[in-house]
């Protein structure tokens, strides 16, 4: 077993990056990640097994398992992006939830989690696993994509429905998924009868962010595209660009020059001749 | 026999204010049931596909919420359409 050393507030942890800077910034545009069927499925029966023998709603026990600690929550891919999200040597979760529902079940009301703030900075990160395999007919979790940058309460969303360009997070069993806490999200309704098993938990930086993941060497802040693409955008136009960068900056330790001139500058996406008016000047590529 | 009046009502959420512009997100609530139509079997792709089919509008995008710019307030530009039935 590996060692998570304890601070005064929990085990950190600490791994390789696997991020590029191209998915750091599409992790700041559609605010989740998905990583389909990465958990082993001996791990994934072991996880399955435990839900069923603690079936309330908080298994943080199974955080005390080694086995669990290392191939979920420590797992390579998944540590390794929240390592790029998070810088080094952050939190691990010390508590345990399990969104665990027989089906079929309507669907949830439309939600961010309690405790969202509304920010362009990320401190903490809300994940998601799935020991069995999740259909959309067992109700994955609805995610809308660049909806951690509309500003709306939790009691102001439960009149909407069906939204464009939503995305169900149906995967096979071993699949996690890093979201930003903030985003909205709900239980899909679901179809056919069964018993899901949805177990969520949540990452913390200890260290000011920094550009410290995979760097790409032909990145250039001044021309990367910022746009969420696929999806629509619930903003003014353009507006997803600039909610993208600045939180990219942010992750980058770059907060002080993120600024937007407006018009036709930087970061909004088009075919031009030469740098982009407005790129903040320690971001151009010399 | 009595005759009750039933409320249908339709949230609509629109890209912009025009009852033209394409529609973003949809509920219904019909006969008392809520119904959430799959993307791809929306009945209105826009709210003047709705009114041309009965229902009325009976609140417009709300502008107060447009005030600060710096903000984007949940999906933006909603209308809410009712039509009455009656229940024997």
């Amino acid at each position: 077993m590996r060692c998570y050393p304890m601070t005064k507030y929990a085990r950190t942890f600490d791994c390789a990056p696997t991020l590029t800077d191209t998915q750091v910034l599409a992790f700041c545009k559609n605010g989740f990640l998905m990583l389909e069927g990465i958990v082993p499925d001996e791990i994934n029966q072991r996880a399955a097994t435990h839900c069923n023998d603690h079936p309330d709603g908080e298994p943080s026990a199974i955080l005390c398992e080694s086995w669990f600690m290392d191939n979920v929550i420590c797992h390579p891919q998944a540590s390794g992006a929240v390592r790029c999200l998070l810088g080094k040597d952050f939190g691990l979760p010390i508590l345990m939830s399990n969104h665990r529902v027989k089906t079929p079940m309507p669907a949830q009301n439309w939600h961010r989690d309690g405790g969202s703030q509304f920010a362009f900075d990320l401190h903490y990160l809300q994940v998601f696993y799935y020991p069995e395999a999740c259909s959309v007919e067992m109700g994955p979790t609805e995610l809308l994509p660049g909806s951690h940058f509309l500003f709306a309460h939790s009691t102001y969303m439960g009149h909407y429905g069906s939204i464009r360009g939503s995305y169900r997070a149906a995967a096979p069993a071993g699949s996690i998924f890093i979201t930003i806490y903030s985003i909205w999200h709900r239980r899909s309704a679901s179809t056919v009868p069964g018993l899901r098993n949805l177990l969520k938990y949540n990452y913390f930086r200890t260290v000011a962010p920094q550009r410290d993941w995979v760097r790409e060497d032909d990145f250039d802040f001044a021309t990367a595209d910022y746009a969420l693409h696929g999806t629509p955008t619930f903003r003014q136009q353009f507006r997803d660009c600039s909610d993208s960068a600045r939180l990219f900056l942010w992750l980058c330790g770059l907060s002080d020059q993120f600024h937007v001139l407006g018009g036709q500058s930087w970061p909004i996406p088009a075919n031009r001749l030469g740098i982009p008016f407005g790129t903040p000047e320690g971001l151009i590529k010399r | 026999m009595s005759t009750k009046v039933w409320q249908d009502l339709l949230y609509l959420q629109a890209l912009n204010t025009s009852v033209t512009s394409p529609v973003n997100g949809m509920m219904l609530v019909e006969n008392g049931e809520l119904i959430e139509p799959d993307e791809a079997h929306w009945p209105y792709r826009t709210v003047l596909e709705a009114i041309r089919d009965g229902w009325r509008v009976i609140q417009f995008p709300n502008l107060a919420l447009m005030t600060d710019e710096s903000r984007t307030y949940a999906l933006g530009c909603e209308f809410i359409l009712e039509r009455l039935r009656e229940r024997h």
